[in-house]
């Protein structure tokens, strides 16, 4: 056997990692293909900021296809055609099961169809692409080993956006901001950055196989916890802005919420080298 | 076994003994967001406002609907404290009776925030004394 053959798969290879890619598609996103909230954002959601979203999304795939993907990729084109097939896969599945649940309906306009189809597309994607790492056959540990600062940056980005996503339609997000203190604020913060640090020195270097003996405890510190949470809100704040759960809030109400929402983002940060 | 190359570039990262600028730059950011974060919640809780909800009203637009009348409204929270099931109460009244009364209840008004809503009238409220005040709140 040519040792470049499973780089070149067949269609019947091409289909089976599709139906996979559907399967993880449907494992991550059917939480909120179950919850009502992400229908009434893809009916109320601006238009422009679902468009900006799913301009995002894409270079997220073609990036999370570079450290798993449902193939062995070796260039940057493989990338980009995984990244797209697994955004279809998303699309799709996301498609096929709102409609099984009727939450799509031939009475409604092509616009809210679309919106609520769209808005899935995000958590569905991404499942469809992780899945060959979780459901495929090969540990591809050589790519995974690969990321430098930069990968694990991207990464940290990818899981806090994908919690962040999890969490952010639901109603008790502001109902916490709302209810707590600025000391409670800044506890919330100290303790994000805490289990942060946790996670990261425990993890972090567990898929790469080399000891951090050279990395030391400060440089783990500021540059994977601080950055991670650094990350997590910036990317809180970009989802919560997407969902338009920044209107008419004054800005201190802006920043509690995004702290509330910058805690789970903080968890999908440090714990997302476990999954991709 | 050409793939053996690529193990050799891993290593690299645990020889690093500088990490480059740019990730020296970029963990000096996070440092100054973190601490600007922190540093404007610390501002919050020694000089900012926490007096009670201060709920003031403001009618946006009337509007014919043909069968009925729609008045927007915009509804803003001038204290420091988040007000929940705001009952926002619109009346029509002439030569002091009232003649139509109907109300609304908004989820959240955060502090220092607004919110919009609408209330339908029967009778034009153009024709009438139009007042929306609000009617009470809890504490979420």
């Amino acid at each position: 056997m040519p040792e470049d053959a499973p780089l070149q798969p067949d269609n019947n290879q091409f289909w089976i990692g599709y139906a996979r890619a559907m399967a993880g598609a449907l494992i991550f996103a059917f939480p909120l293909l179950m919850t009502m909230e992400m229908w009434w954002l893809g009916m109320y959601l601006e238009r422009h900021r679902l468009a900006l979203f799913i301009v995002v999304l894409l270079p997220i795939l073609i990036g999370l296809s570079r450290y798993s993907g449902f193939r062995e990729t070796t260039n940057w084109y493989d990338d980009v055609v995984d990244g797209l097939v697994a955004f279809s896969a998303g699309v799709l599945t996301s498609a096929i099961f709102l409609a099984l649940f009727a939450v799509l309906d031939p009475g409604m306009s092509w616009n809210e169809i679309i919106g609520k189809i769209a808005v899935l597309a995000f958590p569905a994607s991404i499942g469809a692409i992780v899945a060959g790492k979780q459901l495929g056959e090969t540990e591809n540990d050589d790519q995974k080993r690969r990321a430098r600062y930069g990968g694990e940056l991207f990464i940290m980005v990818t899981g806090a956006l994908f919690i962040a996503f999890n969490v952010a339609p639901t109603e008790e997000i502001i109902l916490i901001a709302y209810k707590m203190s600025g000391w409670h604020a800044i506890a919330l913060v100290l303790t994000s950055l805490l289990i942060m640090h946790a996670c990261v020195y425990a993890l972090n270097f567990r898929g790469r196989h080399v000891r951090p003996e050279n990395v030391t405890v400060w440089r783990l510190a500021l540059h994977f916890t601080v950055a991670g949470y650094a990350i997590a809100v910036l990317v809180s704040a970009y989802v919560l802005w997407t969902f338009g759960r920044f209107d008419g809030l004054a800005l201190e109400r802006v920043v509690m919420v995004n702290t509330v929402l910058a805690f789970p983002a903080a968890f999908g940060a440090a714990l997302a080298r476990l999954v991709v | 076994m050409a793939g053996k190359h690529h193990h050799v570039e891993h290593h690299k990262y645990a020889a690093d003994r500088q990490p480059p600028l740019w990730e020296r730059i970029v963990a000096g950011l996070s440092v100054l967001m973190v601490a600007c974060l922190l540093g404007y919640l610390f501002y919050q809780v020694i000089a900012g406002d926490h007096s009670p909800p201060d709920i003031v009203v403001e009618i946006v637009e009337i509007r014919d609907n043909g069968d009925d009348w729609l008045v927007t409204f915009e509804a803003q929270n001038l204290g420091g404290e988040t007000a929940s099931g705001v009952v926002i109460t619109g009346e029509l009244s002439r030569w002091g009776i009232i003649t139509e009364s109907t109300d609304i209840t908004l989820d959240f008004i955060p502090a220092k925030s607004s919110r919009r809503g609408g209330l339908f009238f029967q009778h034009d409220p153009r024709k009438a004394d139009l007042a929306l005040a609000p009617s009470g709140y809890v504490l979420p």
